[in-house]
């Protein structure tokens, strides 16, 4: 009988002959140009011949780039969080971490005395205002609450939820059907409007109301008129996380 | 759009792409993985001067690929020998005649088998030897045909006719 060891011999025999022959694997750019069909007939026949000689090059070949992001619960999805995340250790590892905006604007201890300077004005101006009893106009903050509803396989659904409330902050409160047993919780507010969702915040300050919910605030300059969002909260415990629901919701177009 | 901006917004557009392709497509570990797609965006961003803007994803790609392709000659630099993975095709193991003469040693019949099977397989034409070389390595029709880049019928009809012939040459029966 053929067994899988004979073939192994001859097939071991034939690439050790074959790497002698042909010589030296490709290199990356004969491989790029294999790949891009730039090589005439007999460079592109000869490589052919390489590549099934040397498997492990021609896995590169075999493997196609992946035409599209993998969607949440797909193998090797990551979040936009974990986007976020290697975002700053790519910085870090670019030596990128130091203070942003122009470079006038940088520290420098000549601007901290400035700074200083303008800052013991400004006040002493305000105590002369305040004492000469002058009122100053309160900016109105809008403070509206609407609940959203849970999405995704335990809840009722992912339609977006129009927004009834409207203000400068509005408060939309997340219900869960479960008491939580997490150490903390992380919340995600993701812009979905697009083809790629858009991290619009992350935070892992979430703050649970009394009745077994997550109430987050939002500034309504984040939102786009006719957007789309999605909450999603996490469960944090230790080093791992667990989705605990998604709440979506639609912003009115005017 | 400045530099740094531009180049934030393809970080971000295209960091989870890469990842899947060295932890999904390739089957590297997560971490490495996660530091193969940085080192593809060191370099992007060391050359993104002479970047224009335009096809960033073929741009993206051909990176990639070099990282890749570095990583696995560092990988296989001290085993480069010819990995067969563990398959089961029927059709290529079948029971030869047993060679004439008493009482031969399981060595010499071994030996036998093997100088058989090469002188069959070297008949074979260069076309078809290649399709079955991938075929016994593990890969599939998809990516034989890819590394080939010959049609998935071609690569069946090569597949198949190899095996026909070496079980006619070779006196088995599968």
């Amino acid at each position: 009988m053929i067994t899988k060891s004979d073939w192994q011999d001859v097939h071991d025999e034939l690439i050790a002959e074959n790497r002698q022959r042909l010589g030296e694997p490709p290199t990356d750019d004969e491989i790029l140009a294999y790949m891009g069909g730039e090589l005439s007939p007999e460079e592109e026949a000869r490589v052919r011949a390489l590549l099934v000689c040397y498997p492990e090059l021609a896995r590169v070949v075999a493997a196609p780039f992946p035409a599209d992001d993998p969607k949440p619960g797909e193998p090797g999805y990551l979040s936009p969080s974990d986007v976020n995340r290697s975002w700053q250790s790519f910085r870090k590892r670019i030596g990128r971490d130091e203070p942003q905006g122009p470079r006038w604007l940088q520290f420098r201890p000549m601007w901290g005395a400035f700074a200083a300077a303008v800052l013991a004005v400004v006040v002493g101006a305000l105590l002369w205002n305040a004492r000469s009893g002058v009122r100053q106009p309160v900016n109105a903050v809008a403070w509206e609450e609407q609940e959203l509803i849970l999405g995704g396989a335990r809840g009722a659904g992912d339609e977006f939820v129009p927004l009834t409330v409207r203000g400068e902050k509005v408060a939309l409160k997340l219900p869960l059907i479960r008491q939580p047993e997490f150490a903390g919780y992380r919340l995600e507010l993701l812009d979905v409007s697009g083809p790629e969702p858009r991290l619009v915040y992350d935070t892992t300050t979430v703050r649970m109301t009394e009745d077994v919910a997550v109430l987050a605030i939002v500034d309504w300059k984040d939102l786009t008129p006719g957007g789309r969002y999605q909450f999603v909260l996490y469960g944090v415990d230790g080093g791992r996380e667990q989705q605990l629901g998604t709440y979506s919701f639609r912003v009115p177009a005017s | 759009m400045n530099r740094d901006a531009r180049f934030e917004t393809m970080y971000r557009k295209y960091f989870a792409r890469v990842y899947r392709f060295f932890y999904f497509e390739h089957h590297i570990t997560d971490d490495e993985a996660q530091d193969l797609a940085q080192e593809t965006f060191v370099r992007v961003y060391e050359s993104f001067d002479s970047y224009r803007g335009e096809a960033e994803w073929g741009f993206l790609k051909v990176t990639a690929t070099r990282v890749l392709l570095n990583w696995i000659r560092k990988a296989h630099a001290a085993k480069r020998s010819g990995e067969v993975v563990e398959i089961d095709d029927p059709e290529i193991f079948f029971d030869l005649p047993a060679p004439e003469g008493p009482d031969a040693a399981d060595r010499q019949l071994a030996d036998l088998r093997r100088a058989a099977l090469a002188e069959a397989f070297a008949e074979l034409s260069p076309a078809q030897q290649e399709c079955l070389r991938l075929s016994i390595l593990g890969f599939k029709y998809n990516e034989i045909a890819s590394i080939l880049k010959i049609s998935l019928d071609a690569v069946r009809s090569r597949l198949r006719d190899a095996k026909r012939y070496l079980r006619t040459r070779l006196g088995g029966k599968s």
